[in-house]
């Protein structure tokens, strides 16, 4: 059955209207979590706050416990679903720069539009910031362009790459979340979260 | 420890065992053969001969025309900025790297559309989206481009629409002379202006 816009099950056309809903609930969820906040956000960094660790491991393990009872099901055809190809070194660097904006802006470009709509000034920084950034790369395009392309290793997955069975990834998946929604408290009970 | 917790951890590893004891489904990547007859009957595949020529005018940048016959034949004549992609050679690694490109209309053709067609049925099974088929191929692109039939008087206006598009484009492809007599210019009259006189009337 699924997934539905490349089975034709609804038209394409749909697609923007469907991520414009999508993107309202999710920007209603990350503000619901306390996402615009940069202290909560930060918090995982400095270990007095570990908000975005739960919400983002939970949505992960319940999304990959879906698909793969989905696909057991009948209801959704893996094969269709598309995966982000990955490239070492481009990954590597981009991470490096995402985690410094990330620790020293307070935001990830969700939780930044997030916190911008509510009016916070910095995080209105960080969208011109984004903007100018995006802008930098595509001028640059051309100078990166070799780096940016280089070691495309297509979709691979975790579980083909450690050699396991997907259900068994998803359940250690699922076991190492538990595991943590149950250490994280004991953390953040130690660390005195600190007066801003 | 709240009851809510336990009971939320008890649901969650027993999900985590059911994901691990769940048989696994053979990840098909290819299209299954229900969605390839769909596909085959879906004529969307194609593009006109006479789209082909316009994107070529246009310099649409999303067009990727690739010429699926031997080299002979290429070398003989080709459509211009084809790619040469003998069909024998469509599946190998290189040339499926070009046709995985997602922002590009990849346009198979070859003489007649049985070949292009071929081609189009293995990108297509193996998952590539963006592959079309032009239409009856270079023959139809000699029939209708390189020499393009004039139609009878008593043909719609879109007919004749679409024979200027052809002569306009035989032109952009050969090379050719303006065929259309230029027009004797007449001479301009010049017809000075004057201010007329307005009297004012009312007035506030």
């Amino acid at each position: 059955m699924g997934p539905l816009i490349p089975q034709g099950i609804i038209a394409p056309e749909w697609n923007f209207i469907i991520a414009l809903l999508l993107g309202i609930g999710f920007g209603y969820i990350l503000e619901a979590a306390g996402f615009s906040s940069s202290r909560n956000l930060v918090g995982l960094f400095y270990g007095y706050d570990f908000v975005v660790l739960r919400v983002f491991f939970t949505a992960g393990a319940t999304a990959a416990a879906g698909i793969v009872l989905f696909d057991y099901f009948g209801w959704i055809d893996v094969g269709q679903l598309y995966v982000q190809p990955t490239y070492w070194g481009a990954a590597i660097v981009g991470g490096l720069i995402m985690g410094l904006g990330f620790v020293t802006g307070g935001f990830c470009p969700g939780t930044g539009f997030a916190a911008a709509s509510i009016g916070k000034l910095d995080a209105l920084m960080l969208v011109f910031g984004l903007f100018v950034g995006a802008f930098i790369y595509g001028e640059t395009y051309p100078l990166i362009q070799n780096f940016v392309n280089s070691g495309n290793e297509g979709g691979i997955k975790v579980y083909d790459s450690l050699g396991m069975s997907r259900g068994f990834f998803t359940f250690l998946l699922i076991l190492i979340a538990v595991g943590m929604f149950y250490a994280v408290p004991l953390i953040e009970k130690r660390v005195k979260k600190p007066d801003y | 420890m709240q009851k809510g917790t336990i009971f939320l951890t008890t649901v969650a590893i027993g999900i985590a065992f059911l994901v691990w004891l769940l048989p696994e489904r053979p990840e098909q990547k290819e299209l299954s053969p229900q969605n390839l007859l769909l596909a085959i009957k879906d004529d969307t595949r194609f593009f006109s001969t006479d789209e082909v020529a316009g994107m070529i005018v246009g310099q649409d940048p999303s067009l990727q025309l690739i010429d699926v016959r031997d080299s002979l034949e290429y070398v003989k004549f080709h459509l211009p900025n084809a790619v040469h992609i003998p069909l024998t050679h469509i599946l190998d690694e290189q040339n499926l790297d070009l046709i995985s490109e997602n922002d590009q209309k990849h346009v198979f053709y070859s003489n007649g559309t049985i070949r292009a067609n071929q081609a189009w049925v293995l990108t297509r099974r193996l998952g590539y989206q963006n592959t079309y088929v032009m239409k009856g191929g270079l023959n139809r692109w000699v029939e209708t481009i390189m020499v393009p039939p004039k139609p009878p008087t008593s043909a719609p206006a879109e007919a004749f629409e679409q024979y200027d598009f052809r002569v306009a484009a035989c032109r952009f492809f050969q090379g050719g002379t303006a065929i259309n007599p230029v027009k004797k210019q007449t001479p301009v009259k010049v017809v000075p202006r004057r201010k007329k006189k307005v009297t004012a009337s009312g007035g506030c």
